[in-house]
């Protein structure tokens, strides 16, 4: 970034800018270290727990409602572990985790960079010889990344299991109906289209929300609106690569 | 770090609760700010239209594809309308519909209760002798309340339509056909059912954002601690309310 740099272009140039450097900044090593264990820190540990409270109860809810509508429509609900399980693996773990995620730490990206553009923070540092994108994006992008496939498949176990004690208690099947289930239906190939999807998730979060926080306009008015468009940008962003990858993997 | 979550989650709720009767008391006692109604109430439906539209239309048409998927092994897929459609109205479009909304209507109007909190323009309000609970926070209250649920219904219709494309463009299964599944397997249960989690869910997240917003603590950072709570408080909210509507209409319906 230089002093030449300016955020009034169209949203897709000043992504692809910030993120060819933090690219570089990532490969060339010049990102700074301390920020990526904050980050990291702050991405994983503290939306540790919404994350899982949330997907624990997804997994309940799930399975409820499968059987409900199984029952409605074969008249019976003997393969809903497979099926619940299906959808938690394939689907509804990576994006909702991830939509969580840009709720909680999106929000707050695009607030903290805009309040730095601001009040000329991000100006000081640049004149102290302090690269913005290797001091607060580069390891952004690091940290989310690493923390949202984490969280992905730490939730994934947490709904798993939700939906398992539902199935147990409340459906009347085996306990390890949906283990088996697991093993049957879901290959190799639906974790890895999970952990695909929560990847570019993951690196969507914090690039979206931090280059809506550096075109933020002067003004708190302008950080406030940084921050909705930071989420509304990035949750749709989320729900439409995942109806492509959804899209591209069911016709692979 | 959070070592004491669950009493911090109680005293959360009891502050909501005490704020609600706050609110419904200026509700019943203050004559109604009819005007900022209307405006806040055509001010959120029109911004927040365009999100909820194309976040409807893709979650009908990701749930159609992988219910497509599962269907095809059991040569079900003409059921892929009615089964598809009734998931889609009754839990996930709602959920994740609001989830949309709780991050774009509840963290800009909380956001800007708690800059006026800061400015300290509600004291200056409270000084011209208003009454500012009920100059800014009702007609806000009322606003997000209706509105969540007009765009949630919205968002839902539209998700039919996303469901029909996908199952069109993946599937090969005609509009006809697909359409024809629905009076099958939705009944007045389940659409009664997406209204009222929309209505909850458009009221917990209004009191959630006027709450955080109003009561926000000093200073700019005061503000960005106000958005961030009431993002994650909605999400939590949302949750377990889903869960417990859920599990009520299960127990009514069976």
């Amino acid at each position: 970034m230089n002093l030449h740099d300016r955020y009034d272009r169209t949203l897709l140039l000043n992504v692809v800018s910030v993120g060819r450097r933090s690219i570089s900044s990532l490969v060339r090593r010049r990102f700074s270290r301390d920020e990526f264990w904050r980050q990291a820190e702050s991405f994983s540990i503290g939306s540790l727990p919404l994350v899982l409270f949330s997907l624990f109860f997804v997994g309940i809810i799930l399975i409820l409602e499968y059987s409900f509508h199984m029952k409605l429509i074969i008249g019976n609900d003997e393969l809903i572990p497979s099926f619940a399980t299906m959808m938690l693996v394939r689907e509804l773990t990576a994006i909702v985790t991830a939509l969580l995620l840009t709720s909680r730490m999106g929000a707050s990206t695009a607030a903290e960079l805009g309040a730095m553009k601001n009040s000329e923070q991000l100006d000081a540092y640049r004149l102290l010889g302090t690269n913005p994108i290797d001091r607060f994006i580069a390891p952004r992008i690091l940290a989310c990344t690493l923390a949202c496939v984490l969280l992905t498949f730490l939730a994934l176990g947490v709904s798993i299991l939700g939906a398992a004690l539902a199935a147990t208690i409340g459906l009347g099947f085996e306990w390890r109906s949906l283990g088996s289930s697991l093993a049957l239906f879901t290959s190799y190939r639906d974790f890895l289209a999970c952990g695909l999807k929560s990847l570019l998730f993951g690196v969507s979060i914090p690039l979206l929300s931090a280059t809506i926080g550096l075109r933020a306009r002067p003004g708190a008015e302008g950080v406030g609106r940084a921050t909705t468009e930071a989420v509304v940008v990035t949750s749709l962003w989320i729900i439409f690569c995942d109806f492509l990858l959804t899209y591209a993997l069911a016709q692979a | 770090m959070k070592a004491q979550w669950l009493p911090d989650a109680l005293q959360a709720t009891l502050e909501k609760a005490t704020f609600l009767r706050r609110i419904l008391s200026a509700l019943v006692r203050e004559p109604l700010e009819r005007d900022e109604l209307v405006s806040q109430f055509a001010l959120v439906c029109w911004r927040s239209l365009p999100t909820t539209l194309v976040a409807g239309l893709f979650t009908g048409a990701i749930l159609a594809i992988q219910f497509y998927l599962q269907l095809r092994g059991f040569g079900a897929e003409n059921v892929l309308g009615g089964l598809n459609t009734s998931a889609c109205i009754r839990e996930v479009g709602p959920v994740l519909i609001a989830f949309m909304l709780a991050g774009k209507v509840g963290a800009y109007t909380s956001a800007e209760l708690a800059s006026m909190r800061v400015s300290d323009q509600i004291e200056a309000l409270r000084s011209l002798g208003m009454h500012p609970l009920n100059f800014l926070v009702v007609p806000r209250f009322l606003a997000v309340t209706l509105s969540a649920l007009v765009l949630l219904c919205f968002g839902l219709i539209v998700s039919v339509l996303g469901g029909l494309a996908a199952a069109r463009l993946v599937g090969n299964i005609n509009s006809t056909q697909y359409l024809s599944m629905l009076p099958r397997y939705i009944d007045g249960f389940s659409v009664a059912m997406a209204v009222i989690k929309s209505f909850v869910f458009g009221l917990l997240m209004a009191l959630i954002c006027c709450h955080n917003g109003y009561l926000c603590e000093a200073g700019t950072a005061g503000v960005g601690r106000a958005v961030r709570r009431t993002a994650v408080q909605s999400m939590f909210a949302i949750v377990v309310v889903d869960f417990v509507v859920s599990l009520l209409a299960r127990g009514l319906q069976s």
